[in-house]
């Protein structure tokens, strides 16, 4: 390969989060204006949202309200996450505890608990 | 054998068992945040261990991330067979992860020399460390192609098995998918395939977006789905289950008795 496998899933990974492909690679290149990159990274935003209601609904219905919950998990989408499922909750929830809304970081905080309690 | 993923739902279970002789456990939707399987559904398993088989089938090990696989998962299926009978575990050929932080989604791996010799030794190990059988899965691949190959899709999976003596999990859905999507030649995969491996096999669906088949086990099985799992079965006679794949949200949309009757249509 012109690459080895651990630079290439480092420059995938930068792909899927939004990132560009290094200059002059045509196939990072054909995949960043890809459909099928698209198409994947709106799966994975869907996916997170699901996750998140499930998770943490209260939290997700105050930011639903605002008009910053998809925005929120876009910005997670940019960023590293945890594997697992209640531990992308909780990092979620953390994220949006630090929130300058008093009532917002409370019910984040709450539901964070309320995870950590139940497993 | 027939079976489906098992879904920690009491009144689900009920209705289903019976009809599957085989429950495949997803260590990821049943982990804890602390790491471990929840006790809850533990308890189901339990339970349910003495009227299904079990088996186990992952999607968070990433074997193929080139640093390092996942140790978390590695503890899950630890639990899983500390205290559980399982016949026979799987995994994904594909990565997660990368710098121990998740993707959101599996991606495959180039089928070159570079990959087999990253998942072999891996193979080998997780043989070593459980004792029975374990089969690798070829992944849907949701992005195009990469530009060098070593090996056809079939021939990266025969040499798999020829290296490590691993089973192989064939999922027809994932084959319609990159037919789909990448004008896989289907007919020459299962010409090439060393079907003497496959141990079990997949069927599942999910939905087209912008063009693009994705495998998201949500919904009911395609006519054509069943019309390629008539075209593999006679040929896998080594395949001791046929698991009709559903993430569990999928459950309560479909219904108890809608999956129960592809559960038969199955058998």
């Amino acid at each position: 390969m012109t690459r080895d496998l651990a630079t290439l899933q480092r420059e995938m990974a930068e792909l899927i989060r939004g990132g560009a492909p290094p200059s002059g690679d045509a196939y990072l290149a054909g995949v960043q204006q890809s459909a099928e990159l698209k198409v994947l990274r709106e799966c994975i935003a869907e996916w997170r949202e699901l996750v998140l209601r499930r998770a943490c609904p209260l939290t997700v219905e105050l930011l639903r309200a605002r008009g910053t919950f998809e925005p929120a998990v876009r910005r997670l989408l940019r960023r590293a996450c945890p594997p697992f499922r209640h531990e992308l909750a909780l990092a979620f929830l953390a994220e949006v505890a630090a929130d300058a809304d008093p009532r917002l970081a409370q019910v984040a905080a709450f539901e964070a608990e309320m995870i950590r309690l139940h497993n | 054998m027939i079976g489906t993923n098992f879904v920690p739902d009491v009144d689900f279970l009920e209705r289903i068992l019976g009809t599957a002789d085989v429950l495949e456990i997803p260590p990821d939707v049943i982990a804890s945040h602390s790491g471990a399987i929840d006790e809850d559904a533990m308890a189901m398993l339990d339970e349910v261990a003495a009227h299904a088989r079990l088996i186990v089938h992952g999607v968070g090990l990433s074997i193929g991330s080139a640093d390092g696989w996942n140790d978390d998962y590695l503890r899950l299926l630890d639990a899983l067979f500390a205290r559980l009978p399982i016949a026979w575990h799987s995994e994904h050929l594909g990565y997660t992860t990368v710098a121990g932080e998740s993707l959101g989604t599996m991606l495959v791996l180039p089928r070159v020399e570079e990959s087999l010799d990253l998942l072999c030794p891996r193979i080998e190990a997780i043989q070593r460390r459980y004792g029975v059988p374990f089969l690798v899965e070829h992944v849907v691949n949701l992005l195009p192609e990469p530009p060098e190959a070593d090996y056809s899709p079939a021939a990266f999976l025969n040499e798999l098995v020829r290296r490590t003596g691993c089973g192989l999990l064939l999922d027809v859905y994932n084959l319609q998918c990159d037919v789909h999507n990448h004008a896989l030649d289907v007919g020459r995969f299962l010409d090439e395939l060393q079907f003497d491996a496959v141990r079990e096999i997949h069927v599942a669906n999910g939905v087209e977006r912008d063009g693009v088949l994705l495998d998201i086990h949500s919904r009911a099985l395609r006519d054509d789905t069943r019309a390629l799992l008539a075209q593999v079965r006679p040929r896998a006679t080594n395949a001791e289950a046929v698991i009709f794949e559903l993430v569990p949200e999928a459950v309560p949309v479909l219904g108890h008795e809608a999956i129960a009757a592809e559960l038969e249509r199955l058998a």
